[in-house]
């Protein structure tokens, strides 16, 4: 299994030498950038709304408001960022010829498969500590506030990434880097706006678009997952103000879709190891 | 030595949907021999290394690679392999590189270290041990790509066109590579264009055309069998003409010249042929061989047309 930890390593320096990453890190520090301006501006007419200040309910609501939307923004980042640090490097290497010299060393295929997504995987969980950790404490130093369970939110938000990259390898093994970026993309839009029908569904009591919301999350849970994290993160208090949010987790999925996600993107996963090894290079 | 041979393959096919890259490769290669592995553009000659690197699934037939079947991942670390088309993660420095694969080799990080430097001496880029890939120039990186091959003291070498991109200079230094690893006894299985090279550092040849081995031999028998004698005497002779079909083939003459040429299959007849003119009381002018090059032989085996 060592050759599992030398690909590892040499795909995570290999990520961090690469110029997609640091686009997409200065791209992440500008919108921390922007949210603690936002907060820095809001929290001088915060301070002056009376109303505000004497209704705790409706200062928790308004706080978990500010920290689910740039957590949402957040994960619209690492979703990019998942997709767009390991598109090619299945596809992209087998395309090139890289890979060859690699499969070649006493080394199994699904070893370079895991070694590879592992390596990825810690990169994305670096990522996701910085800009979704970096929302929460953004949010603790302008409103001293903590949402509930963060480290469970930020979790999910890490399985979602986690099953993006699965998926994507899966699509590296037949697909050439630009389609199977197309593909990815595409899935999560797919995920994207069943949820929202799923989520006017709720709001309408739309049997018909509830169940839109529902098929989309099993063809793709990673919306499902975003509303599940989001509802881990807001305060039951919140009542009804949950479904106000265009942002929040609203109707959220049970917890069923954490279980379901794993396991889906485990099968993805083992679906890449599978085809890569039988494929020829 | 182990008595199995470093490579066997009997009846190895590759097709690609409807299209047959590789018909039947039935091939032997001997531990510690230099194999030169010939034919023209899309003879599958590529296909056919990767089937025993086992990068390509067969579609039927059978090989054993240093006495495992193909397929077997243990066998390779006892294999190194430059690619054609030689591709790798150029944001490493040539020793991280180096570095990398001992490591996916499974070598010991003692050994490891120390082949590093030594190899980088060897293929002549010492100087250039911490610049990082991408920075090479196509020779360079030929280079790296031989040293990587040569990294954990394989049994048998795949070295697919290593002399593509090499000026004068590194082809010799190929060259070189080759004897020593000749001399160290490893097999090295060399699929090359330059034949004037492969002329120079191969034991056996194989050819393929269309995706079938059409011939395997000795390059000495293959190129002494070929061997053209030119006689010049004070004049030619039926009995003389006679005579020397029984040494040779093909023998032809002028009838009125000076001149008559036949085919051996050895230059060890040079002297019989030289005994009998001058047994025959005629006067002997010259005895000249001609060798037939590889090229010519190859042509003649796998035909001019054919090639992509």
């Amino acid at each position: 299994m060592s050759g599992v930890w030398t690909i590892a390593r040499l795909t995570f320096d290999g990520a961090v030498r690469r110029r997609v990453l640091w686009a997409l890190l200065l791209l992440g520090g500008a919108f921390l950038a922007l949210y603690a301006l936002g907060l820095a501006v809001m929290r001088g007419a915060w301070e002056q709304n009376t109303y505000i200040t004497n209704n705790p309910q409706v200062a928790e609501t308004g706080k978990n408001f500010f920290l689910v939307a740039g957590l949402y923004a957040a994960n619209f980042l690492i979703v990019m960022m998942t997709v767009l640090i390991s598109i090619d490097t299945l596809a992209g290497e087998i395309g090139n010829e890289t890979i060859q010299s690699i499969a070649v060393k006493p080394v199994r295929r699904v070893e370079i498969v895991l070694g590879k997504w592992l390596g990825f995987a810690g990169i994305l969980a670096v990522y996701i500590a910085l800009i979704a950790g970096g929302v929460m404490l953004l949010m603790l130093l302008f409103f001293g506030y903590v949402a509930p369970k963060p480290l469970i939110g930020i979790g999910i938000l890490y399985l979602e990434s986690l099953l993006l990259l699965s998926l994507t390898f899966l699509f590296g093994t037949r697909l050439s880097a630009l389609a199977c970026g197309a593909v990815a993309f595409g899935l999560h839009g797919v995920a994207f706006i069943g949820g929202w029908v799923g989520q006017f569904g709720t709001w309408t009591f739309s049997e018909g678009a509830q169940d839109v919301g529902r098929f989309s999350q099993i063809i793709m849970p990673t919306e499902a997952l975003w509303r599940y994290a989001a509802a881990q993160m807001q305060p039951p208090s919140l009542g009804l103000a949950r479904f106000a949010s265009p942002f929040s987790g609203g109707a959220s999925p049970g917890s069923g879709i954490v279980g379901y996600a794993l396991a889906f993107a485990a099968i993805a996963l083992l679906l890449a190891a599978w085809q890569f090894h039988r494929r020829d290079l | 030595m182990p008595t199995t041979p470093a490579i066997e393959t009997s009846g190895l096919r590759k097709t690609f949907g409807g299209k047959v890259a590789v018909a039947d490769l039935t091939l032997q290669v001997e531990r510690g021999e230099v194999f030169g592995f010939l034919g023209p553009n899309g003879a599958g000659k590529t296909t056919s290394i990767k089937m025993l690197l086992s990068l390509t699934r067969p579609t039927g037939g059978a090989g054993r690679l240093l006495g495992r079947p193909i397929g077997d991942h243990t066998v390779r670390s006892r294999v190194g392999f430059l690619p054609e088309n030689f591709r790798f993660h150029d944001w490493l420095t040539a020793e991280e590189f180096l570095r990398v694969h001992g490591q996916l080799y499974g070598m010991n990080p003692a050994t490891r270290e120390k082949r590093i430097p030594q190899l980088l001496e060897r293929v002549g880029l010492a100087k250039h041990a911490t610049k990082q890939l991408r920075a090479f120039s196509k020779g360079m990186k030929q280079r790296v790509g031989l040293a990587m091959a040569m990294l954990n003291q394989p049994e048998v070498v795949f070295l697919d066109e290593p002399t593509s991109g090499l000026d004068p200079v590194g082809r010799r230094m190929v060259r070189d590579v080759i004897h020593e690893l000749r001399t160290q006894g490893t097999t090295v299985f060399l699929n090359s264009h330059l034949l004037s090279e492969v002329e120079i550092t191969c034991d056996r040849v194989a050819f393929v055309k269309n995706g079938v081995v059409v011939k395997q031999a000795s390059l000495k028998s293959l190129v002494d069998g070929a061997t053209t004698v030119e006689v010049r005497v004070d004049r030619v002779t039926p009995e003389l003409i006679e005579r020397l079909k029984s040494l040779g083939r093909n023998v032809q003459s002028d009838p009125d010249g000076d001149r008559v040429s036949l085919s051996v299959d050895s230059d060890d007849t040079l002297p019989a042929i030289a005994r009998m003119v001058i047994e025959q009381g005629r006067l002997l002018y010259a005895l000249t061989p001609q060798h037939v090059s590889l090229e010519d032989l190859f042509l003649q085996i796998v035909g001019t047309e054919g090639s992509l």
